[in-house]
């Protein structure tokens, strides 16, 4: 029974942003920012979701957990369709699944003492009845992530950019949730902090047995991280397999450029680096077939007529590819 | 200075005057550049590494800033020597932009968005170089597609919204390099960008350096693009050097236990067989800087600290004997156990 073992799973998920132009606002196009994303978690896996700016990595996490609406596709939790559940119905999915964000400084509110900042989850979802219990929870979960106490009373502000991280952290497991999607949780952080930051998130999912989809454009952090890793571009997977294969034996031309493009800390590794030509298309208007065609190498015509689908080209291996006799 | 020198800085100290108290973002660093070479400074946020390249440019905010003491050598297309930090306003004008070009890190904050970008790159050409309009927006083309920008002739009439932030990097670069600079400062020039855009970056500096022959002072916190486009690194932390070496001994053996935890806390992709061991996470974080640790300002973070060893004096940069320098009182010690 697989089934059983799936947490989250989205299927043929799609964001299209409306553009209004005109003195009447009408639509006149959309930003295609998730165009049919398919795929599954399963129980205390981490599945990296990799992908430069506008390949719409972001918008997946917040759309999964509906902090913005779907335009298409569902969203399954524990097997049950929580894509139209109104407000009510769904709050108790939402103390289950939880977001950390990219920017440690924007995502804490200033005016509040971070023991406040970490007990609002709490109210919100009536956890810990009185303000006793519920300090004494701020202080468990501090601990838990490498901070003191003693910390409650402090603001954001009295923090650096790794601790807050904590704080966001903490506010994010306050309500011991199964699911967190952390949306780029070490990329504003300095590079001797940003590993303190992985560590704890690796214990972590260790200890309270955490499921992740973990947001990254850093390729050796996600890898360091992840069980599965799905690549994204310009709104769709390209490929997906385990963190082991996707990172020794990428399929997708993509991947395989973007695998390449990444600056290996040792000036001894001398490799040949893939360099792909031009910037990544507009959403608004995106090449037709597959998205990539217009700078693979790898390019055929037949790649402009088909939008290619997402097959197993091994176990656990997927791709979105029409070329077979490369890679 | 040494003939081979394009570029030495001495002693350079740089203080903010605020509020709080004086911050010494920059304090006591030297290094050189040579001819044709590229020295990547490296370090996170608050070491000091973009405050340096700012004074070399003299584009330190005074107030509050004010380089307080050092000097910095620069030998001028002319062959004059000169200390940068005492020259007037109107000299420097000289010398930015016609022997000393900067590029940034965030292209659309350092172009202006009402001009044309043909208008930016044929400014600098008529200002330094007294060439006509006409003949500034040749050159400006034809720098446009010295850094590859497809259709230069057409680009020259767009704004910089109009293009993506990897074009507008390559204008940026285009505009540094129009009057021929013998030394080009890059601070965190593809920090911004996405990897497979940094890629295409960093193989054009790599290829107009070539040609062109510049040299490079290249300011970045990555340590991927250190081993890539570095002949020689120095490291710095909370506004000192605290390392400085060829790169590829740097990266083989780190000598300061700073350098050699920053190249353990990055994860590295092509050791992907031999995963999961856990990252080696300097601990702590990086220090205030208007309340600098005692003595070695990295003691508090530090794996080989000593009580009343490191936390007394500020440890002077010594010469290892094989061309490298450090700045670690332990150094030896560190060296031989790991031998």
């Amino acid at each position: 029974m697989r089934e059983n073992h799936v947490l989250l799973e989205i299927r043929d998920l799609k964001k299209h942003f409306p553009i209004r132009g005109g003195i009447l606002s009408r639509v006149v196009g959309s930003v295609k920012a998730v165009d049919g994303v398919s795929f599954a978690i399963k129980k205390g896996e981490v599945l990296g979701l990799v992908g430069e700016s506008g390949s719409g990595k972001t918008t997946v996490g917040r759309t999964l957990l509906r902090l913005i609406e779907p335009t298409g596709g569902r969203i399954l939790f524990e097997g049950q369709d929580i894509t139209d559940l109104p407000k009510d119905k769904l709050r108790p999915y939402r103390r289950r699944m939880q977001i950390i964000f990219q920017d440690p400084f924007s995502s804490l509110n200033p005016r509040m003492t971070v023991g406040d900042i970490i007990a609002e989850p709490l109210i919100i979802h009536g956890i810990g009845k009185t303000p006793q219990e519920r300090t004494e929870r701020v202080a468990e979960l501090l601990k838990l992530v490498g901070l003191s106490p003693d910390h409650m009373r402090r603001y954001p502000h009295e923090f650096s950019g790794g601790q807050r991280q904590r704080i966001g952290i903490a506010r994010a497991l306050a309500v011991a949730p199964d699911f967190i999607v952390a949306d780029e949780p070490v990329s504003a952080l300095d590079v001797s902090i940003q590993a303190q930051v992985v560590n704890l998130l690796q214990d972590l999912k260790e200890e309270l047995g955490l499921t992740l989809l973990f947001i990254a454009h850093d390729l050796a952090v996600v890898e360091y991280i992840s069980d599965r890793v799905a690549v994204m571009y310009l709104g769709k997977v390209m490929e997906i397999a385990s963190s082991k294969e996707l990172y020794r034996n990428p399929k997708h031309p993509y991947t395989e450029a973007l695998l390449s493009a990444v600056p290996i800390p040792d000036p001894t590794v001398k490799r040949e680096r893939i360099v792909l030509q031009g910037d990544i298309p507009s959403p608004i208007n995106p090449p037709s077939g597959c998205v990539f065609r217009t700078r693979c190498r790898y390019a055929l015509p037949e790649c402009a007529q088909v939008v290619p689908e997402l097959k197993e080209v091994a176990p656990g291996h997927f791709k979105a590819c029409i070329r077979d006799d490369i890679l | 200075m040494d003939e081979k020198r394009l570029l030495e800085v001495r002693d350079l100290k740089v203080h903010f005057f605020t509020d709080d108290g004086v911050v010494k973002a920059v304090d006591g660093v030297s290094f050189h550049v040579h001819k044709g070479e590229t020295l990547a400074v490296v370090g996170e946020s608050g070491s000091g590494k973009s405050v340096t390249a700012l004074s070399i440019m003299r584009l330190i905010p005074t107030p509050p800033g004010r380089i307080v003491a050092g000097e910095i050598l620069f030998r001028g297309k002319d062959g004059e020597l000169r200390d940068l930090t005492k020259l007037s306003e109107v000299e420097m004008r000289r010398i930015r932009g016609n022997d000393i070009a900067m590029i940034f890190q965030e292209p659309m904050t350092s172009l202006n968005p009402v001009y044309t970008v043909g208008d930016q790159i044929a400014e600098a050409i008529m200002l330094h170089q007294g060439k006509s309009r006409k003949e500034a927006m040749e050159l400006a083309a034809h720098m446009l597609d010295l850094v590859g920008i497809p259709e230069p002739k057409k680009r020259l009439a767009n704004y910089p919204h109009q293009m993506s932030g990897g074009m507008r990097q390559r204008v940026m670069i285009a505009m540094a390099l129009s009057c021929n600079p013998s030394l080009l400062i890059a601070d965190e020039p593809t920090t911004a960008l996405d990897v497979t855009i940094q890629a295409q970056i960093l193989e054009l500096m790599k290829k107009l350096q070539e040609e062109i022959g510049m040299s490079i002072l290249f300011i970045t916190h990555n340590l991927g693009v250190v081993a890539e486009m570095a002949d020689r690194v120095v490291v710095m932390y909370a506004g000192r050097a605290v390392e400085e070496a060829d790169v590829v001994p740097l990266f083989k053996e780190p000598l300061h236990p700073y350098t050699r935890g920053l190249l353990h806390s990055v994860p590295r992709l092509d050791l992907a067989a031999e995963r999961r061991e856990r990252l080696e996470a300097i601990p702590g974080n990086v220090p205030n800087p208007l309340y600098l640790p005692p003595g070695c300002a990295f003691h508090p973070r530090c794996k080989h600290y000593v009580e009343g060893l490191c936390d007394r004096e500020v440890p002077p940069l010594e010469d290892t004997g094989d061309g490298r320098q450090v700045r670690c009182v332990r150094w030896r010690e560190i060296r031989e156990v790991r031998a």
